[in-house]
């Protein structure tokens, strides 16, 4: 990896002259997962209106920011060409508190077996503190398709791939279903903490299921705004939701408010597709009222509730999470683990 | 009252102290060691009635490497238990300006509680303060065993990978049998090196067990096959009466010659257990995560993650149970 000073400064590690570097604009066909990619790769096109409904200054920052963080965005693409350089610019240089460096501005890197479409894992590549912008060469295997994992606590201000001259970048394969699963949640659907960006239990069940996934989450933001219900179903189609709300709101009322609310708000737009509510993985104080909601609507919905604190009875804490609330890579593929069981035979 | 805890050696565990204020973090007391100031595997254990607990610390800034986070390089993580054992709190402290952060502001009943704090393993903590009601703060030990685990190995043993030092596999390990350790483990260099074994031996006399992460990888089979003896030999030598668990460089087993220098590794531990009638184990790195996928467990072809810690960390614990060397 190189790091460089600007992100149009020429680099020392490749001889330039032999790519084509091609702008966040030309890629974006080949990025999954992201909602808008003509203002910068960011998730909810127009936040004014969950910020109107908020009005409280320290969410909205939290959601301001949030709202570019990349996690869930995929690059995927196949090409001929033996390598490809990724050059990227973050917003953020330092660090979160409570993940490792690979996985808030890591690009997590994967093959794809265009046969059948396994995906398997080969490294991730992070900045040092407090470096923002730097270059990787990637080698592409024969037969083989990248999937590039976003950052999941990092801005991407600028990108570009440079593709050796006289190749292209082209279509890999389409994913098994149609529609992606929609994920709505905190700071851990955001990705926290897993080792890596890869490791997010929402991206893994994009691997394991092989589907296509949007995920709206906003760490220390996810207030479960009317507004915010709108904007997933006016921009995303959905083969099946994930809500992960709980302790984001501001205190039990807040929550109590806005749980189903918003629940039947996002069943206005998606009214047959399975919906997973997740409870707290924390002590539990949230799962009362989530119950309520599930066993008043399980009848007629297609809806299901998991409960972490059960999930999670018979694991040791102490090295489980740093702060009782943001589980490591074990936990999220538990999660993963329990979200496909339920989806595979559903979608 | 404040407590600088450079004055008070009984609190901090996994360091000795050379009676230098500025050193009283270093894992072995000699600074020709290399990175000894280092604090992995160090903590602060206390317990205490006080209705609140504060603290405080000081500390040089270092950049995080790619595959650290804050908590492992420039803050600690601390848990809070009751009398039982159960933990009330799992939690972080990162840098606040040096300023004292409330740990627990609300123990009104005056229940006693134990509290540990883990240094942050990539650097050096000189001065912390913590802030309590009264006098009222003993050593937080309770542990099963009268002398401690010595981890000797490479960057796993150190931790890397890991997201906070909870969760590192020295850690789990100690956690999990309830003992109090030493990590003198080194990050890079230094493979199959008997000096680091010698200062380990002079630093920390008598564990019950010690933990050793062959570290053959970035070095060839030759270089193996020359130092590998005489390594094993100062273990078994230096800690006559512990039980000795060895294990390969996990994930080690994607290098071009591992597979040899495993097998030399191996053939060369169990003729010394014969030789020397000792309880000794040997993990074997290849096999060690069966069916599981590697993406579960790795950062990259050699670096682990959580996942994995937290699976070598309960392998290695489970095998040392067996040693049956609980004391009454």
């Amino acid at each position: 990896m190189e790091y460089l000073e600007h992100f149009d400064q020429k680099m020392k590690i490749v001889d330039e002259s032999g790519y084509n570097f091609l702008t966040m604009q030309e890629i974006s066909g080949f990025v999954y997962g992201c909602p808008v990619k003509d203002d910068g790769f960011k998730k909810i096109r127009n936040i004014d209106p969950i910020i109107n409904e908020n009005g409280d200054e320290i969410s909205d920052k939290y959601l301001a920011v949030a709202n570019f963080h990349t996690s869930g965005i995929r690059l995927r693409f196949s090409t001929e060409a033996d390598n490809v350089i990724i050059k990227a610019s973050l917003k953020r240089k330092y660090a979160t508190q409570t993940t490792l460096i690979s996985c808030s501005s890591g690009f997590d890197i994967y093959d794809g077996d265009p046969k059948t479409s396994n995906i398997v894992h080969r490294y991730v590549f992070a900045p040092v503190e407090p470096k923002s912008i730097f270059a990787e060469k990637i080698t592409v295997n024969k037969n083989r398709f990248l999937q590039i994992y976003f950052p999941n606590f990092n801005s991407v201000s600028d990108l570009s791939i440079g593709v050796p001259k006289g190749y292209t970048l082209e279509k890999a394969p389409d994913h098994k279903y149609e529609k992606p699963i929609v994920f709505y949640g905190n700071s851990v659907t955001q990705g926290a903490s897993a080792s890596r960006s890869g490791n997010a239990f929402p991206n893994i069940i994009n691997r394991r299921m092989n589907v296509d996934i949007v995920n709206y989450s906003y760490s220390a933001a996810a207030r479960a705004e009317i507004a915010m219900a709108d904007a997933i179903g006016t921009q995303s189609d959905a083969c099946a939701l994930i809500i992960d709300f709980n302790k984001n709101a501001r205190g039990m009322k807040e929550f109590e408010d806005r749980y189903e609310p918003f629940y039947l708000r996002l069943r206005q737009y998606f009214p047959d597709i399975p919906v997973i509510l997740i409870g707290d993985f924390h002590i539990g104080a949230y799962d009362k009222h989530i119950s309520k909601v599930y066993e008043k609507y399980r009848k007629k919905d297609d809806l299901y509730f998991i409960r972490p604190l059960e999930m999670f009875k018979n694991m040791d804490r102490h090295s489980l999470t740093i702060d009782n609330i943001h589980y490591t890579d074990k936990g999220m593929f538990m999660m993963a683990d329990k979200i496909c069981s339920i989806l595979s035979a559903k979608i | 009252m404040i407590i600088n805890i450079n004055e008070h050696p009984e609190l901090i565990f996994g360091a000795v102290p050379d009676g230098n204020p500025l050193h009283a973090f270093m894992r072995t007391g000699m600074s020709s060691f290399p990175e000894s100031d280092k604090n992995t595997g160090v903590r602060i254990r206390l317990k205490t009635r006080s209705r609140f607990l504060k603290f405080q610390y000081k500390y040089k800034y270092v950049p995080i490497p790619a595959n650290m986070g804050q908590v492992m390089v420039n803050g600690l993580c601390y848990s809070i238990r009751n009398e039982s054992g159960e933990i009330l709190v799992l939690d972080l402290v990162v840098d606040r300006g040096n300023a004292f952060v409330p740990i627990c502001k609300n123990n009104s009943e005056h229940k006693m509680l134990l509290y540990e704090f883990h240094c942050p393993a990539l650097n050096s903590l000189n001065d912390i303060n913590i802030e309590v009601e009264d006098n009222d703060v003993e050593p937080y030990t309770g542990f099963a065993y009268s002398s401690p685990i010595l981890f000797l190995g490479a960057s796993i043993s150190f931790g890397c990978g890991a997201t906070f030092t909870r969760a590192t596999m020295a850690d789990i390990i100690a956690h999990k049998l309830n003992s109090d350790y030493y990590n003198i483990s080194v990050q890079n260099n230094m493979s199959l090196d008997a000096s680091v074994v010698e200062t380990a031996a002079n630093a920390i006399k008598e564990p019950w067990l010690v933990v050793v992460e062959l570290n053959t990888r970035g070095v060839d089979y030759s270089y193996c096959q020359t130092n590998l003896m005489k390594y094993l030999e100062t273990v078994f030598d230096l800690f006559k009466n512990s039980g000795i668990i060895f294990s390969d460089p996990f994930l080690g087993n994607l290098g071009d010659d591992f597979a040899k220098k495993h097998e030399l590794c191996k053939a060369a531990v169990k003729e010394l257990a014969k030789s020397t009638l000792r309880q000794v184990s040997y993990i074997d790195g290849t096999g060690f995560f069966g069916d599981l996928p590697k993406e579960c467990v790795s950062l990259s072809s050699y670096r682990v993650n959580d996942y994995a810690h937290l699976l070598y960390g309960e392998r290695i614990a489970e095998t040392a149970a067996a040693y049956s060397y609980i004391d009454d």
